[in-house]
């Protein structure tokens, strides 16, 4: 996990940033204060950051939510609040943030809330890509669980790219896959994908289409299975 | 609720089954509207759904349809609803899914959905506040099954 604290207390985030590093899996954590200079949103919050915590005053965390809006995708947003009135505690919150913290709090309460968020990211949203498809992905132990919904058309390979699999255990559903419009040029560059990678892909398919297309295709039917519990299984 | 949301998931839902239990004789029961939750048959599927439109679809059936559509997919007959079955059960659901945002995407709808969550029990309701949940019963032979559709307008 990638995270930013924007904070103007330095000494308050040093903390926090501290204590979320010993308790968490943080792949790496940048502390920034926006007050102090002009920065866009987009430098202060790159693409790859999964978790942003806010330790500003309500009004520059309002101007800095209204810039992330259009992008804020699957991040988690975490206010940590101080003196804010009920008003401005109901906007931020609608504003599209996970959790409201009330200063002061036990360093064990946003430990646990960040594991509750992305506990819940299975679960989270994602709207349908302009190719006609939706893609879910999860972490079960070691392996990637990715489910494709909907149009398996171009798009397809650049939303595997950006979940960033660090494993080289991948169950991936295609039975949501619609047959009217499975571009089969698609399914080549996917099962591509994962082969370049040399990741070991277990698939979950019901549909007779679906499944005579992957065996054509070199997928041996040891590594096809009709559900997620005993395809991931089958990598013990 | 507008028939144009309500449409791609009673049709992907019909599609579906007679696509796994590979019968035609589906049909539909007659259309309800629930006001208020009431119990559950035991077995619910839950999409969460936002865009033109938000709420949930569930798809709610006895123990023993649950079962009935396990044993098609999977080839084996199923006499428990493991972890195995459920995951069995969310794939059906992933089917259903697909088949539904492609026909809403085909419309020119485009929806955020949340994965389908299979939920089992003998003691549960699920209750979406303030919005009329419209029942779309599906039979077939003498099992059954119902889409619960309840959206509100964005």
């Amino acid at each position: 996990m990638k995270a930013v604290i924007l904070s103007n207390i330095f000494i308050l985030a040093n903390q926090i940033a501290s204590n979320l590093k010993r308790k968490l899996d943080i792949e790496s954590l940048v502390i920034t204060n926006p007050l102090k200079r002009e920065i866009k949103v987009s430098n202060l919050i790159p693409d790859d950051v999964s978790l942003v915590i806010f330790d500003l005053p309500s009004q520059e965390v309002k101007e800095i939510l209204e810039d992330l809006k259009e992008n804020k995708g699957a991040r988690k947003i975490i206010v940590l609040g101080n003196d804010d009135s009920y008003k401005d505690i109901v906007e931020i919150v609608k504003m599209g943030v996970d959790k409201y913290i009330k200063k002061p709090f036990q360093d064990e309460l946003l430990i646990r809330v960040v594991k509750e968020l992305f506990s819940q990211q299975a679960s989270a949203m994602e709207k349908v890509d302009k190719g006609g498809f939706i893609t879910f992905a999860r972490k079960v132990g070691e392996v990637w669980v990715v489910t494709i919904l909907g149009c398996l058309e171009e798009g397809v390979i650049n939303r595997l790219e950006s979940m960033k699999i660090d494993t080289n255990k991948v169950v991936l559903s295609l039975n949501g896959v619609s047959v009217g419009c499975l571009n089969v040029s698609e399914l080549d560059k996917v099962i591509q994908f994962f082969r370049d990678r040399q990741i070991d892909v277990r698939y979950i398919v019901v549909r007779e289409k679906i499944r005579g297309l992957l065996l054509e295709r070199g997928v041996g039917e040891e590594l096809i299975f009709t559900n997620e519990v005993l395809a991931i299984k089958s990598f013990s | 609720m507008r028939i144009e949301y309500i449409n791609p998931f009673v049709e992907a839902t019909f599609e579906v089954l007679s696509e796994i239990l590979k019968e035609g004789n589906l049909r539909r029961g007659e259309l309800f509207l629930k006001r208020s939750p009431t119990p559950n048959y035991g077995v619910s599927i839950i999409i969460g759904l936002t865009g033109p439109a938000s709420g949930r679809v569930l798809l709610d059936m006895p123990p023993n349809t649950a079962k009935k559509l396990i044993s098609a997919i999977s080839g084996d007959e199923v006499k428990d609803l493991n972890d195995i079955g459920k995951s069995a059960l969310g794939e059906i659901a992933n089917m259903i899914v697909g088949n539904a945002i492609t026909k809403l995407y085909k419309k020119g709808f485009t929806f955020a959905l949340t994965p389908p969550t299979v939920i089992t029990g003998n003691d549960y309701t699920i209750d979406t506040p303030q919005i009329e949940t419209l029942v779309v019963p599906v039979i077939f032979g003498e099992d059954k099954l119902e889409i619960n559709i309840a959206l509100k307008e964005a």
